[in-house]
């Protein structure tokens, strides 16, 4: 638990240090409001919103870390992360060895803060390909849903791409086939015969406060040749995973592994 | 047939004609320079002769030129706040007003005379003052007699002056509260002598604002070490905004003019 400085902000006078980007969430296969508003449920109210912006600025202002756990190997070598990933200043990409030098981005910092989200890569060694990644952001957007304003939610998520946006949560590995698991706003589905997927709604408590996300899981499965991709896929527990085999003796030839566990806010 | 000059001559006939030219234009700096200096005589002997009456035409002059005089809003008589007391007892109260030393009618000219004193003022070029016994009154500027608000829905209330302070009981500290219902302002307005500026229930992070509170008398430990009440320089125009506290939204007031 990390403790934070007491401070006040003006900022934008909205709660944010800026006008925050509106999204016209109608646009997408999955949407909701941190409040819970979502396609399947989109009455909201002047309490939801109220609820969603106290929850939005709970994520921008306090997001501390992302417990989670990224695994990718050949069975002789490896690449990890296991445990917190924080939100670091200045944000952005970070290798390993540069991010393990960064100070975490504390509270007062944010209100500067212009580019909202930190991933790191842990370890390319081996080669580009074989890799694991992991994204704690504080992004959050004003959904909009068919022109009228439904609350805030988190940012949008690219199920599966390696370099993830401005959305809660993510993790990624690759080594042979490739997974990643995802927690945001809003995000489409990806809908390719190549990969097993998995989307749904998340609650996720902290704190006593409750988030809800879209949950995306994606694991690469295609098959040919002399070898196919074993993949499994689901939002609860968070978790995707992808085992490379070789045809003949299902051998496991490469193996990556995601699993998200938990968020942690900053307290006072 | 005339003899044509040579180049000795052909200078010295130009360096006379430059010279005469210099001559001119000095003649006119000097021209300009004493008409300058008896348009500042005379604005000095207008200060000093007309007095404090003098002084009040001065400011209501400015103030016209600045639109601010309205019918019934003498802003020299009783402050621009409208209740406020004279420039007199302002001073009175501030120790400035001492036997022979009319601050009124001799001030602006002494300052205006004295390098280690130059002038200082409001945009508006009046002196500046600590509105001492002005209570929830500007201290020059503003030109509100009240307190104006623009809520989030952009619509405005006006709240007069003599209402800020109408049930107000001489209590260490008075302010205006504004109700929160369902995370912001629903422009309900009372008045009371809590010093807390937000009202929330629960405990955090569940906390839910329920009131606001703009100060508009306060206290403070004067240099004898009493506990002295004073209002505070309130009026002018508010915007309703959402400040961060923690992390956690707060409705609030900023004052914008």
């Amino acid at each position: 638990m990390q403790t934070a400085t007491e401070f006040t902000a003006l900022g934008a006078g909205n709660g944010f240090p800026s006008c925050l980007t509106e999204v016209d969430v109608d646009d997408y296969d999955h949407w909701t409001t941190l409040s819970g508003v979502n396609k399947d449920s989109p009455a909201t109210s002047d309490a939801l919103i109220l609820e969603s912006l106290k929850l939005a600025m709970m994520i921008y202002w306090n997001i501390a870390s992302v417990n989670c756990e990224a695994k990718a190997t050949n069975l002789t070598s490896e690449v990890s992360i296991d445990g917190d990933i924080f939100l670091k200043e200045p944000s952005g990409f970070a290798y390993k060895n540069e991010y393990d030098t960064r100070d975490s981005m504390t509270p007062r910092q944010r209100v500067c803060n212009s580019y909202t989200t930190i991933h790191t890569l842990y370890d390319n060694s081996e080669s580009f390909f074989r890799a694991v990644r992991a994204l704690v952001g504080c992004g959050v957007v004003a959904m909009y849903n068919e022109g009228e304003f439904v609350g805030y939610g988190s940012g949008r998520v690219e199920p599966n791409d390696g370099t993830p946006t401005a959305n809660t949560a993510s993790v990624y590995a690759q080594w042979g086939g490739y997974c990643g698991v995802h927690l945001g706003g809003y995000l489409n589905e990806q809908g390719s015969s190549s990969l097993e997927e998995a989307y749904g709604y998340r609650a996720i408590s902290s704190n006593s406060n409750t988030f809800h996300f879209c949950a995306a899981a994606t694991a690469r499965s295609s098959t040919g040749g002399n070898f196919y991709y074993d993949a499994t896929a689901s939002t609860n527990p968070l978790a995707a995973r992808s085992i490379l085999r070789r045809t003949t003796d299902d051998e496991i030839q490469a193996d990556a592994e995601v699993t998200f566990n938990s968020i942690d806010f900053y307290t006072y | 047939m005339a003899e044509k000059p040579n180049k000795t001559e052909q200078g010295r006939q130009k360096r006379a004609a430059e010279k005469s030219a210099r001559a001119a234009a000095t003649k006119g700096r000097r021209d300009s320079a004493a008409a300058a200096q008896e348009r500042s005589e005379q604005r000095k002997g207008r200060n000093v002769d007309e007095g404090s009456a003098g002084r009040d035409a001065s400011f209501a002059r400015r103030e016209a030129n600045a639109g601010l005089t309205l019918a019934g809003n003498s802003t020299t008589s009783s402050g621009r706040g409208g209740s406020g007391p004279s420039f007199a007892d302002r001073e009175a109260a501030a120790g400035l007003y001492l036997a022979g030393n009319d601050t009124t009618s001799g001030r602006v000219a002494s300052r205006a005379t004295n390098p280690d004193f130059p002038p200082v003022g409001t945009p508006l070029g009046n002196d500046d003052f600590t509105a001492t016994n002005n209570v929830g009154g500007g201290g020059g500027g503003g030109g509100l007699a009240g307190i104006e608000i623009i809520w989030a829905d952009q619509t405005i209330e006006f709240i007069e002056a003599a209402d800020l302070t109408d049930t107000y009981n001489d209590e260490a500290y008075w302010s205006l509260v504004l109700t929160v219902s369902s995370g912001s302002f629903d422009k309900t307005l009372t008045y009371d002598a809590t010093p807390d500026i937000f009202t929330t229930t629960g405990t955090a992070p569940d906390e839910v604002q329920t009131k606001y509170r703009l100060r508009l008398i306060t206290q403070y430990t004067n240099g004898d070490g009493d506990d002295v009440s004073t209002g505070i320089s309130a009026y002018g125009q508010y915007r309703e905004v959402t400040l961060c506290i923690n992390g956690s939204p707060r409705q609030s007031l900023i004052k914008v003019t």
